[in-house]
């Protein structure tokens, strides 16, 4: 099952029926379909738009943009915390990525939280990924940074 | 793709939902002095405030419909008034502008006509 991580905003798309299902099940949580991929529920028709001044999903907006959620997103240094279940401001991310490079990949246990630091201090903004139902992990072909 | 909103304009500010947009982004297509109402179109990281001014215009040619009846009002009046052209011999002068207030009438006749037809 992939996963898309974009300036902070989450696309899940099955490759296999059922797997949307098991994977919430795995994991606990509730994905709810949005076009053609899964979203989690606090992303659901998320604005296309933010006014300076004024809030997208709960976060304060610090430029007018018009885009797609993840491009306001982008725009405002904004991300979605899944732990919390809220957009903040990146820089308020303190937690630390936990992954181990594997052979064409990153390796982690767990979705990467926007934001999260790397030893060396860079934020992480993007990521595609995919969750390997049989070695229980998500293996991430593609991780950005800023 | 873009997001059109209501929003109002004074003095050069745009308003969109109680927050001022920024005016280095925003591009007023109007004077945008008086209070107006209108819409913005956001694009990107770009604003576009339209006002609704046909008020302004509707206004504006009424002002001029009425001007012009004046105007055509007030020569009638003086041209038909006789002035003497020869104060001894009481010889009241001929009307001279009758040609200049017909044109003045066709000219308040088209205006009404528009005034009527405003889109």
């Amino acid at each position: 099952m992939k996963v898309n991580c974009l300036h902070g905003y989450f696309k899940f798309f099955d490759s296999k029926s059922g797997q949307i299902s098991d994977f919430m099940s795995l994991f606990d949580l509730e994905l709810v379909r949005q076009n053609d991929f899964y979203t989690f529920p606090f992303l659901l028709d998320a604005p296309t738009y933010g006014i300076k001044g004024g809030e997208f999903l709960g976060a304060a907006v610090t430029k007018t943009f018009e885009g797609e959620p993840q491009d306001v997103m982008r725009e405002n240094d904004l991300v979605y915390n899944f732990l919390t279940e809220t957009v903040v401001p990146v820089n308020s991310i303190t937690q630390r990525m936990d992954v181990s490079q594997a052979q064409n990949y990153f390796l982690s246990s767990g979705l990467i939280l926007p934001g999260s630091l790397t030893d060396g201090g860079f934020r992480v903004r993007d990521y595609a990924a995919w969750y390997d139902f049989g070695s229980e992990t998500f293996k991430y072909a593609e991780i950005n940074f800023e | 793709m873009s997001k059109i909103l209501e929003a109002t304009c004074e003095d050069g500010e745009v308003t969109v939902e109680g927050d001022v947009l920024d005016p280095v982004e925003t591009t007023v297509l109007s004077q945008g002095v008086a209070l107006s109402d209108g819409i913005v179109i956001i694009q990107g990281g770009k604003a576009y405030y339209l006002a609704n001014n046909s008020g302004d215009l509707k206004t504006a040619l009424e002002t001029l419909s009425d001007a012009l009846d004046a105007i055509a009002g007030g020569l009638s009046s003086l041209d038909s008034a006789g002035f003497l052209i020869a104060a001894t011999g009481g010889v009241p002068g001929p009307p001279v502008a009758a040609g200049d207030i017909a044109s003045i009438n066709s000219a308040k006749t088209a205006v009404d006509n528009l005034l009527g037809a405003l889109k």
